[in-house]
């Protein structure tokens, strides 16, 4: 096991491009670090870095104690696994698992032991004998995942590893993954576009754009304390409402509708005024007697242990956030029924379409951010 | 698919059958008159009107091919040295595609570029400065002279067909190895030989064919008659004045089996190999 530290990282392609811009990043011993973000956000790069698969333009790359800039793959004693699998089509499963070991020089009976094990662990001992086109998506997966650990290597590198699976095989990997996790210890870097996966798996999360790193912390944390509309709009399902706001004392308006802000709001925006962002997560609506703020729901959702309710309000304006656009989310195809808002309600909500609703919105969780520069002020 | 549709197609593929039967006839008649040449006396060969089906069918001529003038001899030839230009061409050709599918480096393009113009040029353009070259290495008039520039004869082509086809394995792959701690040679052997049977199987072929058919260059450089290909010898059937081509065509025949031989060995690789766009290019 190791440390894996990235001390300002750059990686300018030919074409001028910059895929990852002056990263900075300690990965402990032993943690599950998620890279996240959307496509092209330099975080498949980042750990092609680490692999050894792609050069460095600046900056030094530290494994362990070792700094791994100029060093082959091989020489990094670090195992991955690739989106596709890549498993080598000739060779049967016991001989893809077994291939990092030949290439080692492992002696023949202890690879083939060690091979046996790893297919015990994953639960793959029946298939040893076949080849990957006889394997499912999930057991193809898991012949990845053996290849990777039969090295015992000190660092996993996942790159977008569930990405070919289907939802449900999805989150039984992902829960597979947390528990080999857990039973082996070893670092792992694991790189996704998806958010859920990303605050599932993750003990810590760094949230990537434009090869900028936006914030590195706990999945908790990013979802009540991200540090920038970018990071609140990405976290999150459905995504944070961005709603014009305007700090006035120790409140904020919103539209029409005041907000009285709460003591540690208030005293982490004291002495400001002016517009700003009001993120808004969708179970921070709450039914309001009459006295919110006036919304008609537009359709409803409902998805079982919730219903989601999207609405429209005159009294509320929404801030369209560039970035949340360029990621790509599907949030943001709302956009095109005009200003739609959206609320988590419970599962036995009996509010409907064209239902005009009454809503306020929670004080103590609701975020504010800087209208121009979009970090989070409280 | 409605009536009149099925109609049309039903005509197309009348049309079609019937186009593909006369190409086929027009292919098959001259090697089944061959067939039935060789299976004749020799008086009656010319015969008119021809007969597909001898009336006396004899092996005299086989007999006579495979005994008279070192034939046995020049058979094995030409085994040695298509076998040894098979070998080489597809080893070399295959690295080399490798590299230039595979490895960035000062140059790649212009090189590849001037192995390509390697194809354009007419072999018969190449004979004298090849011959010249010939006689300073000392490759004149021996059998790895021949091998040696047929290999080089092979070599662009087959990296061209080589190449398209390698750029086709996914890079995950091999990428994947390199994790694994697999070298260039070890990727090489370990991963794109064994995924591009069908392209190797191809240009096997194609080089096997390519040096068991060769005339002129063989013809040229060698003149030891115990060193003789079987071109060669099938060419001394013919005589100045008459030829025997009952003794030409069994002659032929026999000198058809080995290629045949290879053809049937690899025909499932090659045909896939055709198929899954080892020829592209």
């Amino acid at each position: 096991m190791a440390t894996i530290a990235f001390n300002e990282v750059t990686k300018q392609f030919d074409d001028g491009t910059i895929a990852v811009d002056s990263l900075t990043l300690d990965v402990k011993d032993g943690e599950f670090l998620i890279l996240v973000g959307p496509s092209g956000c330099g975080k498949t790069t980042a750990l092609r870095m680490v692999a050894g698969l792609e050069e460095i333009t600046s900056g030094e790359i530290r494994i362990g104690d070792k700094v791994v800039n100029d060093l082959p793959p091989v020489e990094r004693d670090i195992a991955m696994v690739f989106q596709n699998y890549a498993l080598y089509p000739h060779m049967t499963v016991a001989e893809n698992i077994g291939f990092p070991l030949k290439q080692q020089g492992v002696k023949k009976d202890e690879a083939k032991q060690r091979v046996q094990d790893a297919a015990r662990l994953l639960s793959i001992e029946d298939l040893l004998h076949r080849k990957p086109r006889a394997l499912s998506g999930g057991q193809r997966q898991r012949v990845a995942i053996g290849r990777a650990l039969v090295r015992r290597p000190i660092a996993f590198l996942m790159d977008e590893p569930l990405s070919n699976l289907d939802a449900k095989l999805r989150v039984q990997m992902r829960a597979e993954l947390i528990s080999l996790h857990k039973r082996l210890g070893v670092t792992t870097i694991f790189v996704t576009h998806d958010q859920t996966e990303a605050m599932t798996l993750g003990d810590r999360v760094v949230v990537m754009n434009k090869g900028i790193v936006q914030q590195v912390d706990t999945p908790a944390q990013l979802y009540s304390h991200p540090a920038n509309t970018f990071v609140a709009g990405f976290i999150g399902s459905p995504a944070m409402n961005f709603l014009r706001g305007r700090l006035e004392g120790g409140a904020v308006l919103v539209g029409s509708h005041r907000v009285e802000l709460p003591d540690a709001t208030r005293s982490a925006v004291s002495g400001r005024t002016g517009d700003v962002v009001v993120g808004v997560r969708p179970e921070d609506f709450l039914s309001a007697n009459g006295d919110g703020i006036a919304a008609q729901v537009a359709f409803t959702e409902s998805l079982g242990p919730e219903t989601l309710v999207h609405f429209r309000s005159d009294a509320l304006e929404v801030v369209e956030r560039r970035e949340q656009v360029e990621a790509g989310e599907e949030e943001q195809s709302a956009g095109s029924l005009g200003e739609l808002f959206v609320a988590r309600f419970g599962p036995t909500t009996t509010v409907a379409a064209d239902q005009q609703v009454s809503l306020k919105i929670s004080a103590e969780r609701m975020l504010l951010f800087d209208a121009t520069s979009g970090h989070a002020l409280n | 698919m409605v009536v009149g549709d099925k109609r049309r197609a039903r005509l197309l593929i009348g049309v079609r059958l019937a186009l593909l039967t006369v190409g086929a006839v027009v292919m098959i008649i001259p090697f089944a008159y061959m067939v039935a040449t060789s299976f004749k006396q020799n008086t009656l060969v010319l015969q008119l009107p021809p007969q597909f089906i001898p009336h006396h069918p004899t092996t005299a001529n086989y007999h006579e091919a495979w005994s008279s003038n070192q034939f046995g001899r020049y058979f094995v030839n030409s085994l040695m040295v298509a076998a040894a230009t098979t070998v080489l061409a597809v080893l070399l050709s295959s690295m080399m595609a490798f590299a230039f599918a595979r490895f960035q480096f000062p140059g790649r393009r212009l090189l590849f570029g001037l192995l390509l113009i390697g194809l354009m040029v007419p072999t018969m353009m190449l004979l004298i400065p090849q011959f010249l070259l010939a006689r300073d290495i000392g490759a004149l008039n021996s059998l790895w002279g021949l091998v040696f520039f047929y290999t080089a004869m092979n070599l662009a082509l087959n990296t061209f067909l080589l190449r398209s086809f390698f750029q086709d394995i996914p890079r995950e792959l091999e990428e994947a190895m390199v994790v694994d701690g697999a070298g260039p040679f070890a990727r090489y052997r370990q991963l794109i030989l064994p995924l591009s049977r069908p392209a190797l199987a191809t240009v096997a072929i194609f080089t096997f064919l390519a040096s068991w058919d060769e005339f002129v260059w063989a013809l040229t450089v060698i003149n030891d008659p115990s060193r003789r290909t079987l071109p060669i010898a099938i060419a001394l059937f013919q005589g100045q004045h008459s030829t025997s081509w009952g003794l030409v065509f069994a002659a032929s025949l026999i000198a058809i089996l080995p290629v045949l031989g290879i053809f049937i060995t690899f025909q499932r690789q090659f045909v896939s190999g055709i198929a899954s766009g080892a020829l592209k290019g």
